[in-house]
């Protein structure tokens, strides 16, 4: 057959004639044509900017959805140090600012963070090494010192915790029921605190005024945590021994004291008046609540107040008791309908009287300590900013914390431990790319029902089961947060787009072949996250 | 050896397509093309054929697919009709600059709208630019023939070839036929070695951006190949022959016709079938007629036409594809070519059927016997 | 060459009779083509499907408009298709019925008023043979067997063997029973060419 010039050509390896080179095409990389290029931004989930810990809570779920549970609680624990306690009693700010609102409904965010806590039992935080030798010592073992010593033993602190009662864990022991938080769980979680991070802690021992100026000597820092021990009494009610306080009551019931009377009557609307009420109950005590303004009003957790009212306790609203009698046994009450003068509630009409075995108030705390200033005292807790949330009190100690690194000069003053949000944007509902999300109900504990719970301090929660967080992280969209899914990845038209789903760091997961990336946008367009941006190029 | 077997037509281009033993197939379904790549995916689950059968979602698909696994440097094979050919239309031109060697197989069918699914070439007629061979064929025999000889050419020429068949007039139809056996084709066809290819161990640039002289220049030499392939076809075609006792070119006078008669009738593709019966009937009754078939359309054997028309006064193209507006699609191609004869013959644009309007012998007799009433200008509509 | 035409439902096998028809007429050494009225597969509307045998190449690709022999496969088609359009003179019309073939008159373009029609008409039950050998049911008895073997009984187009040989290429369940029916068709149509 006839020799053809091309054929020839081609066998001789030369390809003249043909659209093929040996030359290099980097100087014609597509990446050359774009005017615009993507890159990874993480961004501030809501929730994360509702959390008083600032925990990053995309990011930790982020972990647990890719199968990592280890490494999810890792993080969670560096922002929070006792997870399994703020899982069960924390009313989840989070919740609240979650975008899935505007989809279906919240990621039940509390749910998984329970779920990770309890795994964080069986699994103690790594051990730390002393390596510093000022000492710190924190008076009062509730959150916020346990958090205080959390954060400093990681930087190589010796802490001694000292603490008033026989064990450690402040309110979490003293206030909240065990139906609400179980007494070995907080045992498991605080021991783990204390054994990982070597605190010394020591009980019964009530630090006074005298006890302060030693303790100066001895310690470079101390850091004051002791909460607000004693409720208030309103000012009408006379001073009678059958007028008592919650705390006082709910610390007699967690140390398993006998409680006398039968007939209870407990004023106040917030979270201390329905503990009282319903550990109260759980005695075998008749029990009820009178508050001043309406439900609606109430500052205790929604979801104690629904409980509270399907295990049928008693709630008075707009009522006041205005005066208070004793009598042989037990006390006379005349309750008024309450009255708004100026924004502020006293009595109006009377309504009735009553009689009770006991009068507890539950309208406030306040702490009976007085300590002398000193420089090197730093307050913290509720002892320093009032009554506030378990997560609060966690984040005020990690404040201290703060402030004695900075103080000693080992974080420079600008630097923190909290992390600063102000630097990122906040991620919005709009922003996210949902296609690939199905509308599906929240997954919720499985809860003992009112008649067999309302009788006994068992836990009324389950942890959620594996199966029961599999489902339920899927919901959750890791707002501003990359999870290496490789939506990107896949949709990108030049293949300039790789992942490496081992980089911790969340802004490094997605590596852009920026000399072939053509600007094209497609990859910012379809991130479900939103943290996929494009920037000039220049 | 051959062996006697009777096959629908897709079952036999599906056996020649296995003879060839492509590494790769993909394909998207459409009717009536839909038999082929069904009978080859059954071979490749069955074992009989040893081959990467790749599920896509369009023809689109099918056809970037195998642009893939022929740059890697493995022989493919892809199948398609109307909407689905005309879907790969993008990819078409860049197979084809890109000087990569295919089959395809396409069945002839027409475009909507309205809606049909017969036998109407205006779907690949419609590819002619695109820088591929063509050639239309007239028996299952012929196809299960071409789809071998093809992919020889094919690889000679670093060039990809379109090998059409009716939609089924042939597709549909069962007849006798002869299918060679492996080792036959083997020593005919041997395995594809590609002279370059994707490899990561050698990279090359394939169709990188070329500027304007180069590209210039590279259009140039592509168009200089397709000159000369009608050359390595006919070589390819004559080593058939000698291989497999039957004879193929790119135009191809029928033994019914008159060869001394100054009237041809010209048509392409399974019509030629009906057209023997018609013009061996009409020389029975002393009208005399001579009967040419065009096999290779692309690029257009105008030397070969020139040849076996410089004696015509009348040729009469029957169309199956029509330009609108213009007229019947081969009707320009054989004008084009016959217009470089001294003695330029008349030449008859019959629009003999379009959407599968059937042809019969006696639809092709009233063209030969009312031809003094054809128009030499326009396009023949038949009333 | 002989040119067969079957008008047939959708779904009823007339396409396959006519495959397995041209199958045989391939293993007798013979050239044959087969294809059926393109695109019209739905369930139940009115199909044709054609067969030619020759001697040599069959070049004509247009469908049979003169045929030799006209099988009819559901009697009432008669009502909606003018079966016997082309039938060459001589030629034959076999038509599935438990009816005799004398109450069957055709009339229309092929056919002169007042003449007799110039074919024969043999009816065969197909149904029932079909029905005692298990092939399909009341609705939709499978007669694409035992057509074959009426039409080889009747005009002996094809033998019986070949039929035989042709059928496990296209019935890929109960063949014995198709076997069977086709013989029986064949035989009770008398052998006669």
């Amino acid at each position: 057959m006839t020799e053809l010039k091309y054929v020839k050509a081609i066998k001789d390896g030369d390809f003249r004639g043909l659209p093929i080179s040996r030359a290099s095409t980097a100087v014609n990389m597509t990446g050359s044509w774009k005017f615009f290029r993507p890159h990874l931004v993480s961004k501030n989930s809501p929730c994360r900017e509702a959390c008083p810990l600032q925990i990053p809570i995309a990011a930790y779920l982020g972990r647990l959805a890719e199968g990592k549970p280890s490494a999810a609680l890792a993080l969670l624990r560096e922002f929070n140090p006792m997870p399994a306690v703020t899982g069960r009693v924390c009313p989840n700010f989070c919740q609240n600012a979650c975008n899935r609102m505007e989809f279906d409904e919240a990621v039940s965010v509390g749910e998984l963070e329970r779920y990770l806590g309890d795994l964080g039992l069986e699994q103690a935080p790594d051990p730390v090494t002393v390596n510093r030798t000022e000492k710190i010592a924190i008076i009062g073992a509730g959150p916020a010192g346990l958090s205080a010593a959390t954060f400093l033993a990681r930087r190589g602190f010796k802490i001694t915790l000292f603490e008033q009662a026989p064990a450690a864990g402040g309110l979490l022991r003293y206030a909240i029921p065990a139906y609400r938080l179980p007494r070995a769980i907080l045992n498991r979680e605080i021991d783990n605190l204390l054994k990982s991070y070597q605190i010394d802690l020591k009980c019964e021992c009530r630090i006074g005024p005298d006890e302060t100026s030693q303790l100066a000597t001895e310690y470079s820092r101390i850091i004051w945590a002791p909460g607000l021990q004693s409720s208030r009494l309103p000012a009408a009610w006379p001073r009678l021994p059958l007028i008592k306080g919650a705390l006082e009551v709910l610390s007699a019931i967690s140390r398993g004291a006998d409680i006398n009377g039968q007939r209870f009557l407990v004023v106040g609307g917030g979270n201390a008046a329905l503990d009282t009420a319903r550990s109260l109950r759980r005695l075998g005590k008749e029990v009820e609540i009178i508050y001043r303004r309406t439900l609606a009003e109430m500052p205790a957790y929604a979801a104690e107040i629904k409980q509270a009212l399907a295990e049928g306790l008693v709630i008075h609203t707009e009522e006041v008791i205005e005066n208070v009698k004793p009598l042989t046994t037990g006390l006379q009450l005349f309750i008024h309908k309450s009255r708004k003068i100026n924004e502020q509630i006293g009595a109006g009409e009377f309504l009735r009287t009553a009689t009770a075995d006991c009068l507890i108030a539950a309208i406030g705390q306040e702490s009976d300590l007085r300590f002398n200033e000193h420089n090197n005292f730093i307050t913290a807790g509720d002892f320093a900013h009032g009554a506030a949330s378990v997560a609060e009190a966690l984040a005020s100690g990690r404040r201290a914390a703060e402030t004695v690194l900075q103080q000693l000069g080992i974080l420079p003053v600008p630097e923190n431990i909290t992390p600063d949000l102000k630097s990122k944007s906040r991620i919005e509902y709009k922003q996210l790319q949902l296609d690939y999300y199905a509308k599906k109900p929240a997954v919720k504990m499985a809860e003992l029902d009112s008649l067999s719970r309302k009788e006994n301090f068992s836990e009324i929660h389950q942890t959620l089961s594996s199966e029961q967080m599999q489902i339920e992280i899927e919901r959750c969209f890791h707002c501003g947060s990359c999870t290496a899914c490789g939506i990107c990845w896949f949709f990108c038209p030049d293949v300039a787009i790789a992942l490496d789903r081992e980089e911790s760091d969340l802004e490094s997961r997605v590596l852009f072949d920026y000399d072939h990336c053509k600007g094209c946008g497609q990859c910012a367009a379809i991130c479900p996250r939103g943290v996929i941006e494009m920037e000039e190029d220049n | 050896m051959q062996k006697q077997a009777i096959l629908l037509g897709s079952d036999a281009i599906a056996n020649g397509v296995k003879l060839c033993r492509p590494a790769v197939i993909s394909a998207y379904p459409i009717t009536p093309q839909t038999h082929i790549i069904e009978t080859l995916s059954e071979m490749v689950d069955r074992g009989e054929l040893e081959s990467q059968y790749i599920k896509v979602e369009s023809e689109m698909s099918a056809i970037a697919a195998v642009l893939g696994s022929v740059s890697a440097g493995s022989r493919s094979f892809t199948a398609s009709s109307s909407q689905g050919l005309a879907m790969m239309h993008e990819v078409l031109h860049w197979f084809a600059g890109a000087r990569l060697p295919l089959v395809l197989v396409n069945a002839n069918r027409a475009l909507g709208a309205p809606w049909n699914i017969w036998s109407d070439q205006s779907d690949s007629f419609s590819q002619r630019d695109t820088g591929w061979l063509q050639i239309y064929c007239e028996t299952s025999q012929e196809a299960l023939d071409t789809i071998i000889i093809a992919y020889k050419a094919s690889e000679q020429l670093m060039l990809p070839i379109m090998v059409m068949i009716d939609g089924f007039i042939l597709s549909h139809t069962m007849e006798r036929l002869l299918i060679p056996d492996q080792q036959l084709v083997d020593d005919y066809l041997p395995a594809y070695q590609a002279p370059y290819r994707l490899d990561p161990d050698d990279p090359l640039t394939f169709g990188a951006a070329a500027q304007p002289d180069l590209f210039y220049e590279l259009k140039k030499t592509f168009s200089e190949t397709m000159s000369e392939a009608p050359t390595v076809l006919k070589n390819c075609e004559a080593d058939f022959r000698q291989a497999f006792a039957r004879a193929y070119s790119p135009v191809m006078r029928c033994p019914e016709g008159d060869e001394k008669s100054d009237t041809a009738i010209i048509c392409c593709g399974a019509m030629t079938g009906t057209a023997r019966v018609a013009v061996a009937d009409l020389n029975k009754r002393g009208l005399s007629t001579d009967l040419l078939k065009i096999r290779l359309l692309r690029p257009f054997p105008k030397d070969e036409l020139c040849a076996v028309c410089r004696d015509k006064k009348r040729i009469i193209v029957l169309n199956r594809a029509c330009s609108y507006g213009v007229g019947g699609t081969l009707s320009q191609e054989v004008r084009a070519a016959l217009y470089h004869l001294e003695q330029r013959p008349l030449v008859n644009d019959v629009m003999i059927s379009l959407g599968g309007k059937e042809v019969f012998p006696e639809t092709i007799a009233a063209v030969i016997e009312n031809r003094e009433e054809l128009s030499s200008v326009d396009c023949n509509w038949l009333k | 060459m002989q040119e067969i035409r079957f008008h047939g439902r959708g779904g009823q096998g007339a396409v396959i009779a006519s495959r397995i028809l041209a199958q045989a007429l391939f293993f007798e050494g013979r050239y044959a083509q087969s294809f059926p009225t393109f695109g019209a597969e739905r369930r139940g509307a009115p199909v044709a499907a054609f067969v030619r045998a020759d001697d040599a190449f069959i070049n004509i690709r247009s469908r049979v408009t003169s045929p030799d022999y006209v099988i009819v496969m559901a009697a009432r088609l008669i009502e909606a298709v003018p079966v016997s359009n082309g039938l060459k003179p001589g030629g034959l019309i076999l038509i599935n019925s438990d009816q005799p073939a004398a109450s069957f008159i055709f009339t229309g373009a092929d056919s002169v008023p007042g003449q007799v029609a110039p074919f024969r008409i043999i009816t065969v039950n197909l149904n029932q043979i079909a029905l005692k050998h298990g092939l399909g049911n009341e609705i939709m008895p499978l007669i694409n067997a035992p057509v074959l073997g009426a039409l080889a009984g009747v005009s002996g187009l094809v033998k019986p063997e070949s039929l035989l040989q042709a059928l496990p290429y296209f019935i890929p369940a109960r063949l014995a029973d198709n076997e069977k029916a086709l013989l029986e068709a064949y035989e009770k149509t008398g052998c006669r060419p």
